[in-house]
């Protein structure tokens, strides 16, 4: 018998002695309404299993975004090598137009191969000197530089599993690519291509990620025992690039017609400055994908946090800290220059400097101070170079001081204003963190000269005895473009134009 | 080379030609020798260019 018990949609049905069950009318029929406690629990596994869902479709979402960002990084740094192509091409003279093109071509195309087959492992074995042990983080050492980077373990090729190492190998395969062009520019109109290619894959796929291995890995030793912090590579990228051309530079020798016998140095025009300046700003578009592919995401198996970004050392950083300074830094780096030289290949190597002089510390510096360095920056960058050629070195787009010198400057500056900041954050303890100190900062700046330059110099050497480094007078004389690629740039020449605008 | 997968819900981790096998190190091995091959041949093109421009 059932008794009308709600006047709404609940019954209670009676049998026998008492009323033992409810009845729910929903949508005209009636169910049956369970116990209390059987009802919850149903409910709680419901609502466990929507949580499993959702926290699924919240860490898919988090795992394509990171994989995601770091994919992106990579075209923007392609933007770099698009730069440096056009640079060297416009600063090349009309007859080396397209021997200096082929040279930075091939650069990028060794490197990424190379940096497959070694250069990645070198990252994750050397970070605590040359005995390959464990660091502290146990994110190195031999045994876990062989598990997860050689080129035959199942994270180096496609793996449903791994969303992570294909998109990080591939950003630190453009850091090395972009050591490449750095030193490229320095030696145009002169080297051999394939001795610039054997000097390229021993800068980007091994010294370079030595430094980064010692400064820019959170078990390195310049970072765990000296609290070296460089965010944006000014000394791990730009120094030990820079100063790698420096040691090459002094073996190849300057361009026929750079110096006089009297030792005073000739200006050799870029034969398209226009094509120089305009890439010289594509490199800082793409600088945009370096900077950002520094950054660690949270919330991923690779993370230092689930809650917030952080620089490679674990310690904590914003895009709006990036945005806010690099800006200030090519602002800046522009003024300086055009304070100085009024001269537009200077201006925007001034923005360039502007970059590197803040990159150790964009995470860290109040924006007007960064402007500051950045102009301090442009203010030196032309006198540098004039002192560095004045002393017989034929830098031909100025790679040694904007990148190398100007480098150190930043790794300093940042030692000079950064002080006291803990190097380490993220698994450290409290309070135990390494200090970022000046002294740290020129040890740091000491250790990527040397990395930089010695072998630079030793290759360069060696490839000189072997007859591999500079082409030959008559081929330096009549042009590389006809005597190897071979072929002209511009067929048809280049002619003034016969009615001048302002006739 | 192939796989060994029947149906793609068997892909839950390595999924490239050849894994767990021999195969990575061989190919990977050819390529460095088509590196090292190309290096070869680009530099004698280009002794050989220099040598024909003395002439």
């Amino acid at each position: 018998m059932v008794h009308f018990w709600s006047i709404k949609k609940v019954f209670w049905i009676r049998t026998g002695l008492g009323y033992d069950k409810l009845l729910l009318l929903k949508n005209n029929k009636v169910e049956e309404l369970k116990p209390k406690e059987e009802k919850m629990e149903e409910q709680l596994a419901a609502l466990i299993e929507q949580v499993a869902a959702l926290k699924l479709k919240v860490d898919t979402t988090n795992t394509m975004f990171a994989e995601t960002y770091y994919y992106l990084t990579i075209p923007l740094m392609i933007i770099i090598h698009a730069g440096f192509l056009a640079y060297e091409m416009g600063a090349s003279r009309l007859k080396n137009a397209l021997a200096s093109g082929v040279k930075n071509i091939l650069a990028f195309a060794f490197m990424v191969p190379t940096f497959y087959y070694f250069g990645w492992w070198v990252y994750w074995a050397f970070p605590t000197g040359v005995t390959l042990s464990t660091g502290p983080m146990e994110l190195s050492g031999l045994a876990y530089a062989n598990s997860i980077a050689l080129p035959w373990v199942e994270s180096m090729g496609p793996n449903i599993a791994d969303n992570a190492s294909g998109v990080f190998w591939g950003a630190f395969t453009l850091f090395a690519a972009t050591t490449a062009s750095i030193m490229s520019g320095a030696v145009i109109e002169r080297i051999q291509v394939v001795g610039f290619v054997i000097l390229a894959i021993v800068l980007g796929s091994f010294a370079w990620v030595v430094a980064a291995a010692w400064g820019w890995h959170a078990d390195g030793w310049l970072v765990t025992k000296f609290g070296v912090h460089d965010f944006g590579a000014a000394g791990l990228v730009h120094a030990v690039a820079g100063f790698f051309a420096l040691g090459v530079l002094m073996n190849l020798g300057p361009r026929i017609g750079k110096f006089n016998s009297d030792g005073s140095a000739n200006h050799i025009a870029p034969h398209n400055l226009p094509f120089t300046v305009t890439g010289l700003m594509l490199i800082i578009v793409g600088f945009w994908g370096f900077l950002m592919a520094c950054v660690i995401l949270p919330g991923e198996a690779f993370s230092w946090y689930d809650d917030k970004m952080a620089t490679i050392y674990g310690t904590p950083i914003t895009l709006s800290a990036l945005s806010f300074n690099i800006l200030m830094g090519i602002s800046g780096g522009i003024i300086g220059a055009w304070a100085i030289t009024k001269d537009p290949f200077w201006m925007m190597s001034g923005a360039l400097a502007g970059i590197i002089a803040v990159a150790s510390g964009l995470d860290l510096y109040w924006p007007p101070l960064a402007f500051l360095i950045a102009v301090a920056a442009g203010c030196i960058l032309k006198p540098c170079a004039t002192w560095l050629e004045n002393r017989g070195i034929d830098d031909a787009v100025g790679a040694v001081t904007v990148h190398g010198t100007i480098g150190l400057f930043g790794l300093i500056m940042l030692g000079v204003w950064g002080s006291g900041y803990p190097a380490l954050d993220a698994f450290v303890e409290e309070g135990a963190a390494p200090k970022i100190t000046l002294y740290g900062q020129i040890i740091g700046a000491a250790v990527f000269f040397l990395v930089g330059f010695v072998p630079g110099w030793v290759l360069s050497k060696i490839l000189s005895v072997l007859g591999l480094l500079r082409v030959s007078p008559e081929a330096e004389e009549a042009g590389l473009d006809m005597t190897k690629v071979p072929s002209q740039a511009y067929p048809e020449g280049i002619t003034q134009s016969s009615t001048p605008i302002e006739q | 080379m192939g796989s060994q997968f029947t149906d793609w819900a068997q892909a839950t981790g390595p999924m490239y030609m050849g894994a767990n096998g021999i195969m990575e190190v061989v190919w990977t091995l050819i390529s460095v020798a088509v590196c090292i091959w190309a290096l070869s041949a680009g530099s004698k093109h280009e002794l050989d260019a220099y040598k024909k421009m003395k002439k």
